[in-house]
């Protein structure tokens, strides 16, 4: 049932002077609790990022080894306890989150932006000759497991933290382009892309401020979700030796280095599983909120 | 049997509580139907049609939709107090549904034989499995599909063939009412006629009492016995078919209504429509709902809540207008 | 009068995997300035897409379509770009046809901004509060956004984008059929007002003669691609004369009681366009159906100078 927004002066006959359009994102998005807790949760994981190397020395808090301390359980001047080399598994937390946060983000970052050229380019251009080959070369890349691309990317490129964000970038980028491409797909039969043809719009325009806009939803769901993802999959990378190299601390290295140890010494997964865990429910937080608040159905 | 009350609604309030507010889909909605007759439910989007239909069927959304007040009395049953269990024996069974899109009320992934033979199962009348399979073959005869096809899937149907098929759903358990809700809005004009023709059959064969939602007032007066006019969710206007068509006296809004119908006979080239809009549900005018279009309008009607005044034996106006049992048309 | 737009022959046809998909076939028509031509016709008649294919938005297999005595499709871009201000389409559905993620005026200067018809913003803002006006959309939803209207108002909105180019011609694809009565009857006066005063020449597609009369000079019915019967309005409704167009007259529900029992309702349901048998395709539905409609194309027949029917009743 369609009703008028609350927000339409009944009366007087003037323009309704509105927010602007970012100033009612916001709006709406701060309306969602739980978004605005993720972003808290995710400004604070920035903060600690930035504010790392500020408060802590990279030589002798995070990699200097001191093996009379090795494995103390958690304790008030250790809160997460010790590693196998008697470092502070809090400090290398901490510095951790620079790399694995700087990482998770990179890497959706590449796939996202190819796989939105990638996918609304075919999405648009159905059927072409266009659309047939980046499809061809997305279900190519789809066919080979995903670490075992970016491996290969990887010790083609070179091991370095850069070419490991553009090697899992790009492995991810095909699911991503599908994703994009089915919802272009969607949308592009819709009548008001053929009202905005009717008036001799670009493709590029068409493109840009007909069909994305609304094709955002199921992108930014699922480039929230790929942050885990890829933050786990750097794990399995530096685990094989590309990748992070010890004994730089990653929430992802450091998560495989204790599975050697779990048994023992189960509370040194803890600490690297809360803090992906952390990352990966903030950022889907925001993106849910994100999502409905750059939908103007969502009210106002 | 003749003319013994089949269903009766009295006083009907439903509304739709969502987060921002209170829909208010219908409004103390009184309404009685005979045995064997047809009632044309008459109103534009929004005029709460299809929310009395489902409120008959206690079918409104779960947590949103709510019954807040009246009774609705079928077969000298209260439907409101009957439990779940009760009302799923009635669904089907005794009151069957039809809806607007034949595309969407048919499973795609079972024949249609099987989805006729479906209901008469789970309602239990028929006990073997051939009983079940002639009555759905007798069904597709009754709609005039032939009895081969029942073993073909929705797709392999055209639109008009699957109302037909819809249609002989709903009728198969020979419900005392059956509720139409715009059955052929979604059909073309020649398909729409030869539905409306087979409805008419149909209604004349097996003396079902039917209540049909729609918005056309042409195929109204082609197949029903009484009419009611719907706006804002309650009754404005009600009668037998002739008092609608042909009486005399009218409420305003019933009046705009068929000023704005294009006419193919009239050669007219502007047409009048009504000004305005329909109010919004959750915010109704104060006083007669319709006031604000309404080319009658007089202080009174912005205040008070019109009476429902008696023109003829059954034809009822809800309007100021008439308070006084004088004035003509207005 | 002058024609503003005419066609010559005009086919689309459509590769299917089960065949060639005829859905516009062999179309001739003629709109003059400042009038509508009525197209009617059934689901799955080819009516939108002779539409689509009056302004070039699908590209039609063979024939012409001469806009101001220009044939649209040997338009290079710049050309079209021009032509595309000239002709302009209103949508059927008021939800999928308007951007949800624009605001109303953002709608209604999209066109004047890809065309760069206006100078200056300031301008193209002082055009959209001009349009709305003329539209009758209160300027209170200058800024609100589509889902916050109603339908009668968003198919507002879809005139007032039609209108922003200053077109000359508009095909209507069925602009009233998902409205209210009460409503509908607004948007039919609307756009025949605004014919009046712009001297716009409407294609009107609809599958309700009861709408089309109202608002089309002349009208043409389609049945699976052809035109069947093409007359002027007061004509055709005085003396149809193709057994399809009063089979289609006598199918709509009349608001009045007792009328004189409906003529014979037709049988079966349309056919499927693809790879159709030369002869008449009405033939299997049609109750005076000869041995003589079926192997040969069926010409049409001129009755008066404004009406012709392809039909062998009137050879």
């Amino acid at each position: 049932m369609i009703r008028i927004n609350a927000n339409i002066d009944k009366k007087s006959g003037g323009i309704i002077k509105r927010r602007s359009q970012l100033a009612s994102i916001w709006f709406r998005f701060r309306k969602n609790k739980m978004a605005f807790l993720g972003l808290i949760m995710f400004l604070i994981l920035v903060v600690i990022a930035f504010a790392a190397p500020l408060v802590l020395d990279y030589e002798r808090d995070i990699i200097s080894q001191n093996i009379s301390q090795r494995f103390l359980g958690p304790s008030s001047q250790h809160i997460f306890g010790t590693d196998q080399f008697g470092r502070d598994i809090f400090k290398r937390i901490l510095w951790g989150s620079r790399l694995s946060m700087f990482v998770g983000l990179g890497v959706v970052g590449i796939s996202l932006g190819g796989g939105t050229i990638i996918g609304s380019l075919s999405g648009y251009y159905e059927g072409s000759v266009l659309d047939n080959v980046l499809m061809r070369f997305c279900d190519m890349f789809l066919a080979i497991p995903g670490t075992l691309l970016a491996i290969a990317l990887v010790s083609g490129f070179g091991n370095s933290i850069p070419n490991l964000m553009l090697a899992l970038g790009i492995s991810t980028m095909p699911k991503m382009s599908r994703i994009v491409r089915a919802s272009v797909l969607s949308i592009k039969n819709q009548e008001f892309v053929e009202a905005a043809i009717s008036c001799g719009t670009s493709d590029f325009r068409i493109m840009f401020r007909h069909i994305i806009p609304n094709a955002v939803g199921p992108m930014i769901v699922e480039g929230t979700l790929s942050v885990a993802r890829s933050i786990i999959s750097i794990a399995s990378m530096s685990f094989i030796g590309l990748g992070v190299q010890p004994p730089n601390p990653e929430w992802g290295a450091m998560l495989s280095e204790a599975k050697a140890q779990m048994i023992n010494y189960p509370y040194l997964v803890y600490a690297p599983g809360i803090a992906i865990v952390l990352t990966v429910m903030s950022l889907t937080l925001i993106g849910d909120g994100l999502r409905d608040a750059l939908d103007p159905k969502m009210k106002n | 049997m003749k003319n013994e009350k089949l269903l009766e609604i009295k006083d009907l309030y439903a509304q739709y509580n969502t987060d921002e507010d209170i829909v208010y889909a219908v409004n103390d909605l009184s309404l009685s139907l005979d045995r064997g007759r047809t009632l044309g439910l008459v109103g534009e989007t929004g005029a709460g049609k299809t929310t009395t239909c489902l409120s008959i069927l206690r079918l409104l959304p779960e947590r949103i939709g709510e019954i807040s007040k009246g009774e609705i009395i079928f077969d000298g049953m209260d439907i409101l107090s009957l439990s779940e269990d009760e009302m799923r024996k009635i669904r089907g069974k005794d009151i069957a549904m039809i809806f607007q899109d034949p595309l969407s009320s048919l499973n795609p992934v079972y024949t249609i034989g099987m989805q006729i033979g479906e209901v008469l199962k789970y309602h239990g009348i028929y006990k073997d499995d051939q009983a079940i399979e002639n009555r759905v073959e007798e069904m597709l005869d009754l709609v005039g599909l032939p009895k081969e096809r029942k073993n073909d899937y929705p797709h392999q149907f055209s639109g008009g063939m699957k109302q037909r098929v819809v249609i002989a759903m709903a009728l198969a358990c020979e419900p005392k009412l059956l509720l139409a809700d715009e059955p052929t809005t979604a059909l073309d004009v020649t398909i729409q006629a030869q539905v409306l023709k087979l409805m008419n059959e149909l209604k004349e064969r097996l003396q079902t009492a039917m209540i049909l939602v729609t918005h056309d007032l042409g195929i109204v007066a082609e197949i029903c016995d009484d009419v009611a006019v719907m706006y804002a969710g309650s009754i404005i206007e009600k009668g037998r078919i002739e008092d609608i068509f042909e009486g005399q006296v009218h409420h305003p809004y019933t009046v705009g209504l068929f000023a704005s119908i294009p006419n193919l006979k009239v050669k007219t080239r502007r047409l009048s429509p009504i000004d305005g809009l329909m109010p919004d549900p959750a915010d109704l005018p104060k006083g007669c709902t319709f006031n604000p279009r309404c080319p009658h309008r007089m202080e009174v009607c912005k205040t008070e809540e019109p009476p429902c005044v008696m023109i003829g034996e059954e034809h009822m106006v809800k309007c100021h207008l008439f308070a006084s049992k004088e004035g003509g048309r207005p | 009068m002058k024609d503003l737009i005419y066609t010559e022959g005009l086919k689309k046809y459509f590769k299917t995997p089960a065949g060639l998909l005829h859905a516009v076939d062999d179309i001739n028509l003629r709109i003059p300035a400042g009038q509508t031509l009525g197209v009617v016709g059934e689901s799955g008649c080819g009516k939108s897409t002779l539409g689509r294919t009056m302004i070039r938005l699908i590209d039609s297999t063979e024939g012409k379509v001469f806009f101001d005595g220009e044939d649209i499709n040997t338009f290079d871009k710049k050309q079209l770009k021009h032509f595309r201000k000239n002709a302009q389409m209103i949508f059927q559905d008021p939800y999928s046809s308007i951007n949800p993620r624009m605001s109303v005026s953002q709608i209604i200067a999209e066109p004047m901004k890809v065309c760069k018809t206006e100078a200056n913003k300031k301008a193209r803002d002082d055009k959209v509060k001009e349009i709305m006006n003329t539209v009758g959309l209160a300027l209170r939803f200058y800024n609100a956004y589509p889902h916050e209207l109603d339908g009668g108002r968003r198919q507002r909105i879809g005139v007032a984008r039609a209108l922003a180019l200053d077109p000359r011609f508009v095909v209507c694809d069925e602009p009233v059929s998902a409205l209210d009565v009460s409503i509908q009857a607004q948007i039919l006066n609307l756009l025949m007002d605004l014919q009046e005063t712009n001297n716009l020449s409407y294609m009107f597609i609809t599958h309700d003669l009861s709408v089309v009369k109202h608002i089309s000079h002349s009208i043409m019915v389609m049945y699976l691609g052809e035109c069947i019967e093409q007359a002027d309005t007061d004509e055709l409704y005085e003396n149809p004369l193709h057994p399809y167009t009063r089979a289609l007259l006598s199918a709509i529900p009349i608001p009045e009681l007792r009328r004189e029992k409906r003529a014979e309702v037709i049988r079966g349901e349309v056919k499927s366009p693809v790879n159709p048998a030369p002869g008449c395709r009405f033939a299997p539905r049609c109750p005076h159906a000869k041995p003589e409609c079926v192997g040969e194309k069926i010409n049409e027949v001129q009755i008066t100078p404004t009406h012709k029917v392809a039909c062998v009743l009137y050879y």
